[in-house]
């Protein structure tokens, strides 16, 4: 009997390994895998997350639940139909730090809560160039553009971004959320994007809006 | 000893690992290191009298940089020494430096802690942006507080010849040079004209800007001081290098800056205090810095006058002093805004656990150092006034941890949702550069209610 407890506990623990095994002995007891990802592994991260966010946990032990969490999923969603894989699917994002800008601990946040959320997430990873996120969201056909910066000098490429998207006749393809340490609400508004959050977790509901 | 380019060939044959392994190995280490040396946050101590504590922080942060090194991500290794190369380093490590010139200049030397010497008093709103025609009148405000014994000013935000200023654009360059000239032209306005920078521009990120920005002919001194940044945690990349093998050869002031994430790789305040005191060792071997300028960060509260970060900062500051001479400045970075009761409570308990713990203090961050020209001075003299006052009149530890507890509750609800405040254009007079009386009076208001509290200003 699958016991969704021991899952929350080993996506909690971090133990990857426990996900994978927990994973094939719910498939094995005929388990729902749906089910087994929103009432088994899906409520560890929850606990994970709410640790991170009232500092009992932090970012190390984020990343190793949420690394858990996949892993689990990854038995799981083999074992699903296309169609019902895309219903655990919230949107694809895909989440970069600008060009010129090396700075990446909010923008690694984001991804790992993003991903436990049920969203498909690329990371382009840092000091990406505006043509590249273009390009990358364009083949990836994502929903979500995310950029983050930590400085001044940065967040102006936020703004070249929208503008290139717009010059390239796609802006309406995608959403375009902005975030960082210099970043404002304000900002956010002024260049035009879609979606603001002052931290990676309001980044979350803003996510889920724009793709409802 | 080991010098720069022994560092800078390392990185091609440190081990090679992938920076998420990196970060899973300093995680890791801090825990192992936390256990090891008893190193434990009590929950209520902001300013604790434990030399033991600082002693162990200390080894625990050596003892980390030992195990971890630094990471090169340019070259995707770590690059580690040995505990003989890393104590000569911090032998050798510079043990004054000397801000600006003439009438003006002011020696920075190292402290202890409980020391009756006043710490170098700098006033920075690094961070804050503001668009060009503000910029010089900003700069001005604070280039004539006369407790500023070196200032950097705010971060210049807009267009510059109707491009905008962005990293490793040409106009990167041409901003930075227009920066410096603002800078030092306020530094004369003021009467100052030898008064230091401790960061001499705020829109240089490339090094090609950096190198442009220190030509005399844009007026910098050759005392000014670059701050150069490392990645979070405990990273370097050849960008970075290359800014220390200019600045190393060319005189100009060399200085690192560490902002620690609470909540972050290096995980709560025990791990984060330990991974601050290593990054020290960082600045001397890839840098070969002068100073080392700090500003621990809690990730959630975009602050560092929490408890916890005020335990961190307190400690990590305490260790330093207590087992070397580098020069150690350490930023308050504040989450209310100009002109609220919340912002000068914040300057002052950064004030206060900096200078009994043996740090010098950068008067700093406000509003989160986010919100544009959310800008003030009066709040940061009264830092700086506080610095004097506690140095002169012998404050201990144990007093200061009542008075920071004390001034803690008073804001301590506000820290998630802290008031904005008001801009610099509604507090000063922008014709005469000039705080408003109304401004004034909160500033003398506020003084007098601290004054209540243990700190006696009449002693500066």
């Amino acid at each position: 009997m699958t016991d969704f407890n021991e899952m929350k506990d080993a996506v909690v623990r971090g133990d990857s390994e426990a996900c994978i095994a927990l994973a094939k002995k719910a498939l094995e007891s005929g388990v729902d895998p749906l089910k087994a990802i929103r009432e088994g592994f899906a409520p560890g991260m929850g606990v994970v997350g709410k640790g991170f966010e009232d500092g009992s946990l932090f970012l190390p032990d984020m990343m190793l639940a949420a690394e858990a969490m996949k892993a689990g999923i990854a038995v799981l969603e083999k074992a699903m139909p296309a169609d019902k894989a895309a219903e655990n699917r919230a949107g694809k994002v895909v989440v970069a730090t600008v060009q010129g800008d090396v700075h990446d601990i909010g923008k690694n946040i984001l991804r790992i809560l993003l991903s436990t959320a049920g969203f498909e997430v690329v990371d382009l990873g840092r000091d990406v160039k505006v043509a590249t996120i273009v390009a990358e969201a364009e083949d990836e056909k994502a929903d979500i553009i995310g950029v983050s910066a930590l400085m001044t000098t940065t967040m102006m490429y936020m703004k070249e971004l929208i503008e290139e998207l717009a010059e390239a006749g796609v802006r309406k393809d995608f959403k375009v959320m902005v975030g960082g340490a210099p970043v404002t609400e304000d900002w956010a508004r002024e260049i035009g994007a879609d979606g603001y959050a002052k931290d990676a977790f309001a980044a979350i509901q803003v996510a889920k809006n724009l793709v409802n | 000893m080991v010098t720069f380019w022994d560092v800078v060939e390392r990185t091609s044959h440190g081990e090679r690992m992938k920076e998420s392994d990196f970060d899973a190995m300093l995680y890791q280490n801090v825990r192992a290191l936390i256990e090891k040396y008893d190193i434990h946050f009590d929950g209520e101590t902001a300013v604790p009298s434990d030399d033991g504590l600082a002693d162990r922080a200390y080894q625990a942060g050596l003892e980390l940089f030992l195990a971890t090194g630094f990471y090169c991500t340019s070259t995707q290794r770590a690059v580690r020494f040995t505990r003989e190369e890393v104590e000569e380093a911090v032998r050798h490590a510079k043990k004054s430096y000397v801000f600006g010139e003439g009438r003006d200049q002011h020696v920075m030397g190292p402290r202890t802690v409980e020391d009756p010497n006043p710490p170098t008093c700098i006033f920075s709103h690094l961070g804050v942006p503001v668009k060009q025609d503000l910029f010089p009148k900003v700069c001005l405000a604070q280039a004539q507080e006369q407790y500023a014994d070196a200032f950097c000013c705010v971060s210049l935000h807009d267009t510059f010849r109707g491009i905008p200023i962005k990293s490793g654009h040409p106009v990167e360059v041409a901003a930075c040079m227009w920066d410096i000239t603002k800078r030092r032209e306020a530094a004369r306005l003021a009467g100052r004209p030898g008064l230091g920078l401790y960061a001499h521009v705020s829109v240089g990120e490339s090094t090609a800007s950096i190198i442009a920005s220190v030509h005399p002919a844009f007026g910098a001194l050759p005392r000014d001081v670059t701050q150069n940044g490392v990645i979070a945690e405990l990273k370097v990349d050849y960008e970075r290098m290359s800014k220390a093998a200019f600045l190393r050869e060319c005189g100009f002031g060399n200085a690192s800056l560490y902002g620690p994430l609470m909540g972050g790789y290096a995980g709560g305040p025990e791990g984060t205090m330990l991974v601050q005191i290593a990054h020290f060792f960082l600045g001397l071997l890839a840098f070969d810095v002068e100073y080392h300028i700090c500003f621990p960060i809690d990730i959630h509260q975009t602050c560092s006058t929490t408890l916890p970060m005020l335990w961190l900062i307190s400690v990590y500051c305490q260790a330093i002093a207590r087992n070397s001479n580098m020069l150690n400045i350490c930023t308050t970075m504040a989450a209310g805004g100009p002109s609220t009761d919340m912002l000068f409570y914040e300057m002052v308990n950064g004030a206060i656990a900096h200078t009994v713990s043996g740090a010098h203090s950068v008067q700093g961050g406000i509003a989160r150092d986010k919100n544009p020209e959310h800008i003030s001075t009066l709040e940061l003299r009264l830092g700086a006034e506080t610095c004097h006052a506690v140095a002169k009149t012998g404050m201990t530890r144990a007093k200061a941890n009542s008075v920071v507890k004390e001034i803690l509750a008073r804001y301590a609800d506000d820290i998630p949702n802290a008031p904005l405040g008001k801009t610099f254009s509604e507090l000063y007079d922008l014709e005469r550069v000039k705080p408003l009386d109304f401004y004034l009076d909160l500033y003398r208001k506020k003084k007098e209610e601290i004054s209540k509290l243990g700190i006696d200003y009449s002693a500066i």
